[in-house]
């Protein structure tokens, strides 16, 4: 904890020192210099173990210069580095692989972060936290911004080009239209603003104004006025970033509290499934990526913007990739001499391919035909087996290596060597992404007149369509029987065997309202309070994963999710506080942040205190990922 | 009262030492000013004479005075007024009892603040009467209006219009003109204060800044923006000249981008008149956390702009909320004179602000002739019961401005100094007092107008949020 708060100041103080050799007024007409430097510091509650922990202390340095030497010139060049210490002594209790000596359910063993020193043998998982100690790749984390815009001198066109970002769309939270970015979920996951999720790219951006380029005539016949066409081209492809607390030796990961939880390896589901941890089961996550810059296939987006009906409308168009990954196997590994998956420590590593990794997983019998009582089957009619949901077989690593590996069913801790098996699994980041949508807003003012002003709420309604969205199927059929299956087993079968594609329609309603409170003679300021409802129906939804690997629950038909948002400034306007309600409705899942901002210091310093609460059902994301990570910020931003 | 009282203009000549043959190469306000920057030996004063001398200025003067049928002088001719009210005149807080009648003359708030401990005023000095008048764009729409014999008229839905029902502000000469150069009630005032606008087709402060103070006299927050204004219709003054392309549904725009602090930097709102009684501004902000327009509903510009600040969007020029006959009463309550900052920000600015611009050292007053508009409210539902405006009658502006709050109690004050060019007459701002009297807090703006290239460096980037966003 002390060293923590070392490193925190060290860095606010390099931060604070670097900024006052900065000049505010620089001098030269349009050239400005702002920045700011920021360090949090939080406590978990509400934790699996119970008590509380130190929590995540995310911190951030950025400076932004803005040249605008004319009206059809703008330069931009934003830059930040962050970063997110975590508490190196914290422990998951339930964070590791399973426990190849724990015996039937084999429960996962622990998981420390924070260390790459644990006692594997104890079952004492642990991966380095460096994944989310900072932020440093140039292009990838620490450019925010660089562009130059130039606007035609006529207006009829305004080009941007360098890296920067795009916001899509009339919803806030969940994403329908705002697909132009990927989104960084290392820090905090999605619980942050917009802007520091975002994932900037390299793209080109032009504004058409169609009025004046004189093409206006056939949309304004039709009631599309003022239309102005957005082109966006992306070079530079980008995913969703995240960071999986990944215990599994030598590919071991860790994204502190907020990391993706590791998937809890479980053969359970249908009557047939044993109910049973994966023990000797690992796997090895590895992006499957394109490339950074795909010239001649980038990423495409269109929005035209236009009035009607007295409000602001777009037609959406984008041509990209999923910023989301589907998980396919590859191959596997046998790590003989090791039951936790550690190359290291293995008297040999055989790599096996996909097809005698699928062979060895789901197998009957090793001999043909069903399976045997006392003979080797395949790992997972082996695993039922050993649950009394069919014969008992022996453990096919004790078979393939010729004895060497011991049985942990027949004959836990008798002959033979611990063994394991890692599953070498592709987040494959490569499938297409096709999206039309259509937004539309409207102040209601003119029909509507509510409350002690009288004032009227503001209308925001999206729409987006998604065709082929790629799914991971959260039912398999078993290549050797045709029994289905589900559950962690879904992953384990052949890339052609477990996607399906769905097309996928999004709504959402959404209204702002700025809420003067009956009887509140003294109120400063309105309360500004926004409210949305989201239906998100997927076509013949059943038997579709959410997100693998990170949550295994199955897509809804139709999934609702509403969100409040009010925002409430006292004492002047000083003392800001906000809160941000949202319901997962099928999955009765709740999330609520309420910040509370003290801007009693100046221009210069703000404190804010941030709290987090997160109730859904465990492993149903995204709120239910973290259901054990509510916490407590502290932050303070010095901003120039 | 048992003060002396002279005509004022005896007072002015004793002051000019000579006789005033008002000619096309002088004018009274001329002449008094020469003799005060004269007496004063104030370099800005004798800028300020400098700059009123000039023929554009002399000429604009002249023909507005003929299109008035007046100027100030002739109708503080027509006033008795007491004989210590004159240029040079310094009141403190040590010798304001010693004039009983400052009350018929000085806004109540701006005597309280020279014995107050917050929005303080060290000393007021009183300068001469200036002759003032709007740019020769509104010369010529009005003039255009009188010889065409169109009568601009206010239809039952409250909306100025042209006899054939359209909306005035919209196109022709009644964009850009007075269209009741003697109001003969509160709505005509109004429209006479609302069809001023700003007095300029494009105006531009890069930057202003605005400064949130304690009651204690400290500054408590700051912002520095750049903030835009553009009249749409029958622009004269400013290329681009003619109609705006593309605002072909709306009166004019006003629009904000925040430069500081930093944690709303970026921040950029654009608000638009649509010129149809009952339909709300467009209204649309793009806020930086979220890289997003919102659209805000026009029904609430009530809040602060910034957050501490004593300026809302119906606050913007003092008075921007929308011409309203169901929510509003218009009365024209009387007429006389008024001491207010003198519109001399061109050359100079006439309050001598504290360091942290939250007190006044000094500020300079002149007498001005107003009519009095009171915008009641109706319906209980508005942040003022009344609006007092003391509608300048040379200018079309207002000198000072006053509001209540629902309970009746004294809320904000509003004062400033324009930037206004003689030679053209068209007007900037340069400084603007808000004080609220029931937080005891006080705002305090100011702006660097920006006069040069504005027809080629502001465009429709600024008045379209989508554009702005992407400003700097």
């Amino acid at each position: 904890m002390l060293k923590l708060f070392r490193v925190g100041a060290v860095s606010l103080c390099f931060s604070l020192s670097s900024t006052q050799i900065l000049a505010l007024e620089t001098g030269i007409k349009g050239f400005t210099v702002d920045g700011r430097a920021r360090q949090g510091y939080s406590v978990l509650y509400d934790l699996d173990q119970g008590g509380t922990e130190t929590g995540p202390a995310s911190y951030l340095g950025e400076v932004n210069f803005s040249f605008r030497p004319s009206r059809t010139w703008t330069f931009v060049g934003n830059f930040w580095i962050r970063g997110m210490w975590n508490d190196p002594n914290w422990v998951e209790p339930e964070g590791g692989l399973k426990n190849l000596l724990g015996g039937p359910p084999f429960p996962s063993g622990s998981f420390e972060h924070g260390t790459q020193n644990c006692n594997l043998e104890a079952r004492e998982f642990c991966a380095p936290n460096n994944q989310v100690d900072i932020y440093d790749d140039f292009n990838d984390d620490i450019i925010r911004e660089l562009s130059v815009k130039y606007r035609d001198k006529k207006g009829r066109f305004t080009t941007k080009i360098g890296k920067f970002q795009r916001g899509w769309g009339q919803s806030d939270g969940l994403r329908l239209l705002d697909i132009v970015n990927p989104q960084d979920l290392r820090s905090h996951f999605v619980f942050k603003n917009a802007d520091e999720t975002r994932i900037p790219l390299w793209m080109i951006s032009t504004d058409f104004n169609l009025k004046k380029m004189g093409l206006s005539k056939p949309f304004e016949a039709i009631g599309m006025n003022r239309p102005v066409l957005e082109l966006n081209i992306a070079p530079e492809i980008r995913h969703s970033e995240v960071v999986v607390n990944n215990p599994t030796p030598g590919a071991s990961t860790d994204g502190g509290q907020f990391g993706l939880p590791w998937p809890n390896l479980v053969d359970e589901g249908f009557a047939h499934q044993s109910g049973l941890g994966a023990v000797g089961f690992g796997a090895a996550l590895s992006n499957n990526e394109l490339d950074d810059f795909e010239w001649s296939d980038p990423e495409v987006s269109m929005r035209l913007k236009f009035d009607t009906l007295g409000g602001t409308a777009t037609l959406n168009a984008f041509y990209g990739y999923q910023d989301l990954p589907l998980v396919l196997l590859q191959d596997g590994a046998v790590f003989v001499g090791s039951g936790v998956n550690d190359a290291d420590s293995a008297l040999a590593v055989a790599p096996v391919t996909r097809e005698e990794l699928i062979g060895a997983i789901w197998a009957p019998s090793f001999t043909g035909g069903p399976s045997v009582e006392g003979q080797p089957s395949g790992y997972l009619p082996y695993l039922r087996g050993a649950a009394g949901k069919g014969p008992l077989t022996t453990s096919p690593l004790t078979a393939l290596t010729g004895g060497a590996c011991n049985d942990p069913v027949n004959d836990p801790g008798g002959a033979g060597v611990e063994c394991s098996v890692t599953a070498n699994l592709d987040l494959d980041y490569t499938f297409r992404q096709k999206v039309v949508g259509f937004s539309f807003t409207r102040d209601l003012s003119d029909f509507i007149s509510l409350g002690r002003k009288g004032t009227g709420p503001s209308f925001r309604t999206e729409v987006s369509h998604e065709f082929d969205k790629p799914f991971n199927s959260s039912v398999v059929a078993d290549p050797f029987t045709g029994q289905l299956n589900t559950g962690s087993p879904n992953l384990l079968v052949a890339p052609e065997d477990v996607i399906e594609e769905r097309d996928v329609t999004s709504v959402m309603i959404g209204f702002d309202y700025p809420f003067w409170v009956p009887g509140w003679e003294s109120q400063e300021k309105s309360i500004f309070t926004s409210v949305q409802f989201f239906n998100i129906h997927t076509e013949d939804a059943d038997n579709l994963l959410s997100q693998a690997p990170y949550s295994f629950n199955e897509v809804e038909d139709n999934q609702n999710f509403i969100t409040f948002l009010w925002e409430m400034r006292l004492d002047n306007q000083r003392f800001v506080t906000e809160g941000l309600y949202i319901r997962n409705v099928q999955n009765n899942g709740t999330a609520y942040r309420q910040r509370l901002d003290f801007n009693y210091f100046g221009k210069h310093w703000r404190p804010r205190i941030e709290w987090q609460f997160f109730d859904g059902k465990q492993g149903v994301a995204p709120i239910g990922l973290f259901n054990d990570k509510d916490f407590v910020e502290l932050s303070i931003t010095y901003q120039f | 009262m048992n003060h002396f009282k002279i005509s004022i203009g005896a007072v002015f000549a004793g002051a000019m030492m000579s006789s005033l043959t008002v000619t096309a190469e002088t004018n009274r306000a001329l002449e008094a000013w020469k003799a005060y920057a004269a007496q004063s030996g104030n370099p800005n004063h004798a800028k300020w004479v400098e700059e009123i001398s000039k023929p554009e200025a002399l000429r604009l003067a002249k023909e507005w005075a003929e299109l008035r049928g007046y100027d100030a002088y002739d109708l503080i001719d027509k006033t008795d007024l007491p004989a210590e009210l004159k240029p040079g005149l310094k009141i403190t807080a040590a010798n304001a009892d010693q004039f009983p009648w400052l009350k018929d003359y000085l806004p109540a708030e701006h005597l309280a603040a020279l014995t107050s401990d917050w929005g303080n005023i060290g000393e007021i000095t009183i300068v001469p009467t200036n002759t003032y008048y709007m740019h020769e764009g509104y010369l010529k729409g009005t003039k255009e209006l009188r010889d065409s014999g169109t009568e601009i008229q206010i239809s039952d839905k409250g909306e100025l219009v042209y006899p054939d029902g359209s909306y005035a502000l919209m196109s022709g000469p009644g964009a850009t003109s007075i269209p009741f150069l003697n109001p003969k009630n509160g709505l005509e005032l109004n429209w006479d204060y609302v069809a001023n606008s700003v007095n300029t087709d494009t105006l531009v402060f890069e930057p202003i800044h605005m400064r949130a103070c304690t009651p204690s006299g400290k500054v408590d927050v700051e912002y520095k923006a750049d903030l835009w204004w553009w009249h749409y219709h029958n622009r004269m003054n400013v290329g681009p000249y003619g109609d705006i392309d593309g605002k072909e549904d709306y009166i004019e725009g006003g629009s904000i981008f925040f430069k500081e602090p930093n944690d709303i930097r970026g921040l950029a709102g654009v608000r638009q008149r649509y010129p149809e009684a009952g339909k709300p501004d467009d209204f649309k902000v793009f806020i930086p956390s979220l890289r997003r327009t919102r659209t805000l509903t026009g029904s609430d510009a009530q809040d602060p702009i910034a957050s501490g600040l004593e300026l809302t969007w119906d606050d913007w020029r003092a008075y921007w909320s929308k011409t309203d006959i169901d929510q509003f009463d218009y009365k024209l309550v009387g007429d006389g004179f008024i001491l207010a900052s003198p519109e001399v920000g061109y050359v100079y600015n006439s309050i001598d602000w504290t360091e942290d611009q939250c007190n006044v050292k000094s500020i300079e007053l002149e007498l001005r002739p107003v009519w009095i508009l009171d915008i009641e409210d109706k319906t209980g539902k508005y942040m003022y019961s009344k609006r007092r405006t003391w509608v300048d009658k040379e200018f079309f502006y207002m000198q000072y401005h006053m509001t209540w709050d629902p309970r009746g109690n004294p809320l904000r004050n509003w004062d400033d100094v324009r930037a206004w060019r003689p030679t053209v007459g068209d007007a900037q701002w340069t400084s603007v007092i808000v004080n609220n009297y029931v937080t005891k807090r006080a705002s305090t703006l100011n702006m660097t107008p920006a006069w040069d290239d504005r027809d080629e460096r502001i465009s429709e980037e600024m008045f379209d949020v989508d554009q702005l966003r992407d400003y700097q």
